[in-house]
């Protein structure tokens, strides 16, 4: 709102500084974000907050800014006293009362259409309003002042007999802009007898818009439901400074006092030779609510606000408001809030109101909060525990956009489930929420590789979304994209196990869902449940997705390996006995896994056998077509003496039998 | 050589040994004055190498009666061990002080170190991280909420009703079947609040969504830090030393905050959040490009839980007051790093990751 402080000192008496009425406005809650001069005047550029429709006015800012500097509050005359009035009229008839609470129409005789007075032009300028002519002017000056929207007809231009607020019906309307419109059953219109004469609350229509040649006027002061001007508003893509009231609130307490107001102004600027009386209608015109009644606890006022307030500064404080008391005692005050603000409905809203007077900066700061134990959240434990292990293995953390087009960035590799689908997304390959992280992972290595930035080693970790069974399933992922290889990836994720204490419980099965390679993916699982997928993208897939080069990928349930993990596991000591180390070569069929091998070692050396390293693979000659040589080191060791020869060789005789048994293969010469 | 031409062999060995006495004098002296290693070396040679003056010394033992040769040669292989041990003696010395090596022109002190892999944080988690770890000391507790999200909790609950604007879809990203991404992390708050009975006191970092026009400054998808404490007593006076004690840790104890009051739904008595600019401590000269001259800069909202927010999460509002608070993450990180483009935090490029580690 754009508030000229010649206009408000119409109003108050206010001190002479824009810079000081402009910092204390912010300090009450309604930052002024500019001050600029207008000519002789200065505008404070007021950001008005949702819950003060009052103070789209001047009138409303003149009474906040008097409620602070503790001065009086003037308004402007509106009787008619002087003004010559008649008996003309037209009829009014509410169809859409659940749109419109109150109507109200007013003619006026004889007036002289032509250009406004200088002070006048010089008001709507100020506010940032171009001058159409006096009668137009008048309407506007009127909404600036007491924030009611009014609207001027030409009388002659309307068809008789009289005034039908009700909902269009599928009608051509021309706006005052000169747009065509079709409006229907969602719209309120103000119609005459044949047509939409009006968008209610919205724009006026070309064709009785007040011209030159102009002489009688019906003037329209009325209140209409803000969802109903939203939505017609919102529908049309059409906005005025009416629509902006009446999508707030306005008063209709003071819906007849704007429309004497400019009344007496068109009979004064205007050469108005006569003005009718106001007829109403609408459920308000016969029924005004009744202002509800709000106690306000003296302690209860010290309790929010952490500082006592006698009840005399309350009782100041929220007269200078509007406000009226109706009764009190004992520490407790009724009053009733001015119609002009519904946001005062219950005892904290005059609190909030309390406080804002005195000042937040009044309210001490130096209390604390006492201490208590806290016990961190072993999810979030083991969450952080997987960050720092992808930090640690070298991997650079993204943040990425959740969104994806249906297309190869729409990747589901733990859950195939349906992506759930964004309904207003800002850009069509945006439709989708992500259900894995790598898909945006792997436009940002693209960007990377477009940019020159080949070799990447990126992480994320943030939560995926499927849609399941009608629901959302919302999981927490870290996931990894590294240019290289299978084993680059897996490096990632044994990190990650080793930080949280497992190392030795994830199960590695061949396969993994596109776009990764059958034959260089593996499904990771802990116990049964799979915790993550990781592999190589075959090449087609790294073109399509426009890396630099070979790329592997993981994507790890980080939720429930931070349930799973193990942070506060206890440690080994250290043996101080010498181990003794046997290197092997086995030779076995190629489906034969390292796991397999490893375990039927450990099976066979039982205690004794404290780590089996594989050294390399060798495939040729000696091996024979479809087998490999698994070259490998033992580390034995006992916890207590020093391992002998003899208890080695016992030791390595029995893995070679379990082997021999779990594996089916011999020993290389 | 002459054989047996009437020398005295007495004489012969005699002078052997004093040939090898003075040898073995020249040999020490040499050595001592051996400034390396490589100097060392050649005096190794000169003397007790395979053709070294020693060698050669040996050599006139032929020239010696028989029976004098043992005697004569044991005391020459003596003055040559004697020569040996000098020569051990000072390598071991030069080694100690370093001269181990002669120096080498094609070493580059300068060259890059081995390739390491190096892992970075992104620069909205080590916010967030700071803002964590300050939390927590203040007795904060971490929690978290889905960012898939139903009507009930980002609007109902939080005092938004049906008709307010705030609910449109110009303002907010809907997902099929009703639901929505979250538009603020107060709906954790709503879920802290059904949840758990007071007293309460949480932190709720997340991820948060509203279509805004991407620029300099905005992004749709950006994280906030939502506070909540709900306990008998609290007031705003807590809410004003709870955000000073956050404010002072976050940007040092010179730091002031200052409280406006504004307008949210899920809060009354409601507040914006301004604290002195980190860059030029509140007071700027000219245009300061952190506050742009205002001295100030916005860090969140925050308020007293409104009486209707406690009620319909089943909290007694009058046994129980408390405030609420969320700050943007993403501005805080920019003014950290004096970032100028909000969306270098969503592009990911490995040249601006890297600065962070
Ligand atoms: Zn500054």
């Amino acid at each position: 709102m754009r508030a000229s402080i010649s206009w408000l000192r119409r109003h108050a008496e206010l001190p002479a500084d824009p810079r000081e009425l402009a910092d204390r406005l912010t300090m009450a809650g309604y930052v002024v974000a500019a001050v600029e001069p207008c000519g002789a005047d200065t505008v404070l550029d007021v950001e008005v907050t949702y819950n003060r429709p009052d103070l789209l006015s001047h009138l409303g800012i003149a009474r906040e800014l008097a409620s602070i500097f503790g001065t009086a509050l003037r308004e402007e005359p509106s009787d008619l006293s002087g003004v010559r009035a008649c008996a003309d009229h037209v009829p009014v008839r509410v169809e859409a009362e659940d749109l419109c609470p109150l109507y109200t129409a007013r003619v006026v005789r004889g007036v002289r259409v032509g250009p406004s007075p200088a002070w006048l032009v010089a008001h709507l300028e100020a506010c940032g309003q171009r001058s159409v002519n006096n009668v137009v002017d008048v309407t506007n000056w009127v909404m600036l002042s007491t924030g009611q929207p009014l609207h001027a007809f030409d009388l002659s231009k309307l068809a008789g007999p009289g005034i039908v607020v009700r909902r269009a019906k599928g009608e051509p309307f021309t706006a005052i802009d000169g747009r065509r419109l079709d409006v229907g059953a969602d719209d309120l219109a103000i119609c005459d007898a044949e047509r939409p004469a009006a968008l209610a609350g919205v724009m006026g229509g070309r064709e009785s818009e007040v011209s030159d040649a102009t002489t009688d006027i019906l003037l329209e002061s009325a209140v209409f439901r803000p969802l109903a001007i939203r939505a017609t508003s919102r529908r049309h893509q059409l906005r005025s400074e009416s629509s902006f009231r009446f999508e707030r609130f306005v008063d209709p307490a003071r819906t007849v006092r704007a429309s004497d107001l400019a009344a007496r102004m068109f009979a004064d600027i205007c050469g108005a030779a006569a003005v009718g009386p106001v007829v109403s209608a609408g459920p308000l015109a016969s029924a005004p609510s009744a202002p509800a009644r709000i106690a306000i606890r003296t302690a209860r006022v010290a309790h929010v606000l952490g500082m006592p307030v006698t009840e005399e500064r309350i009782a100041s404080i929220l007269a200078s408001l509007g406000l009226r008391r109706e009764s009190g005692s004992g520490g407790v005050s009724e009053w009733t809030a001015p119609t002009w603000r519904p946001d005062l409905a219950e005892e904290i809203d005059l609190i909030e109101e309390v406080g804002r007077m005195i000042g937040f900066d009044a309210i001490p700061a130096e209390r604390s909060l006492p201490t208590r134990p806290l016990v961190a959240d072993p999810r979030l434990r083991g969450l952080a525990a997987v960050n720092a292990a992808l930090v640690g293995a070298g991997l650079r953390e993204c943040v990425n956009a959740p969104f994806v087009g249906a297309g190869p960035l729409d990747v589901a590799l733990l859950v195939d489930a349906p992506a759930l689908r964004v309904e207003n997304p800002m850009r069509s390959e945006e439709s989708l929420l992500r259900r894995s992280l790598v898909g945006p992972l792997l436009a940002t290595a693209r960007r990377n590789a477009e940019r020159g930035n080949e070799s990447v080693r990126l992480f994320e970790a943030a939560p995926v979304y499927l849609g399941v069974g009608g629901g959302t399933l919302e999981m927490r992922l870290a996931s990894g994209v590294v240019s290289g290889s299978y084993g680059d990836a897996k490096a990632c994720v044994e990190a990650v196990a080793s930080a949280l204490g497992f190392a030795s419980d994830l199960t590695w099965e061949r396969g993994a869902p596109r776009p990764l390679r059958a034959a260089r993916s593996a499904t990771v699982r802990f116990g049964g449940e799979v915790v993550g997928v990781l592999g190589e993208l075959g090449r087609a897939a790294v073109a399509a997705h426009g890396l630099a080069g070979p790329t592997a990928v993981f994507e790890l349930r980080a939720d429930r390996l931070a349930d799973l993990a193990r942070l506060d596991r206890t440690c080994e000591p250290v043996s101080r006995f010498p181990a003794v180390e046997r290197d092997l070569a086995w030779i076995v069929d190629d489906a034969v896994t390292w796991a397999r091998i490893e375990g039927a070692v450990r099976r066979g050396g039982g205690d004794l056998v404290r780590g089996v390293r594989w050294l390399n693979e060798y495939r040729g000659e000696q091996t024979g077509a479809g087998r490999k040589s698994v070259a490998l080191r033992i580390e034995m060791r006992a916890p207590d003496r020093t391992l002998t020869g003899p208890e080695a060789d016992a030791c390595i005789a029995s893995v070679l039998g379990v082997l021999g048994r779990e594996t089916g293969g011999r020993i290389r010469a | 050589m002459s054989n047996g031409t009437g020398q005295s062999g007495g004489a012969a060995a005699a002078r052997l040994a004093a040939d090898a006495e003075a040898l073995a004098a020249a040999a020490r002296a040499e050595i001592e004055s051996a400034a390396d290693l490589d100097a060392l070396a050649k005096v190794r040679a000169r003397y007790a190498g395979k053709n070294g003056a020693l060698k050669e010394l040996l050599k006139g033992l032929s020239g010696l009666p028989k029976e004098e040769r043992p005697a004569a040669g044991a005391g020459v292989n003596r003055i040559a061990a004697a020569v040996q041990d000098a020569l051990d003696a000072r390598r071991t010395a030069l080694e100690a002080a370093g001269a181990d090596e002669p120096d080498d022109p094609s070493f580059d002190p300068t060259l890059p170190g081995a390739p390491l892999p190096r892992g970075s944080r992104h620069p909205v988690s080590i916010v967030l991280d700071e803002m964590r770890a300050i939390f927590v000391r203040m007795g904060f507790d971490e929690v978290t909420g889905p960012e898939v999200e139903d009507a009930w909790h980002n609007f109902d609950a939080l005092n938004i009703p049906a008709g307010h604007p705030a609910r449109e879809r110009t303002d907010q990203f809907y997902v099929e079947g009703g639901r929505l991404l979250r538009s603020q992390t107060s709906t954790v708050q709503v879920r802290v609040m059904e949840t758990r009975k007071p007293p309460l006191r949480v932190f709720a970092p997340g991820r948060v969504y509203r279509p805004e026009t991407v620029d300099a400054r905005h992004l749709y998808a950006f994280h906030q830090v939502e506070g909540l404490v709900i306990d008998e007593g609290i007031s705003l006076a807590d809410l004003k030393a709870c955000i000073r004690t956050f404010a002072e840790s976050m940007y040092g104890s010179g730091i002031a905050t200052r409280f406006r009051p504004h307008n949210f739904p899920f809060t009354e008595v409601s507040a914006e959040l301004d604290v002195s600019c980190p860059a030029c401590g509140g007071t700027p000269t000219g245009r300061c490009a952190t506050c742009g001259g205002e001295g100030w800069i916005e860090l969140g909202g925050c308020g007293m839980v409104h009486p209707r927010v406690l009620s319909m999460c089943g909290i007694d509002p009058e046994r129980w007051t408390g405030f609420a608070f969320g700050m943007g993450v993403e501005r805080i990180a920019m003014r950290r790093w004096a970032l100028e483009d909000i969306r270098a935090l969503e592009e990911n490029d490995v040249r601006f990751l890297s600065q962070f580690a």
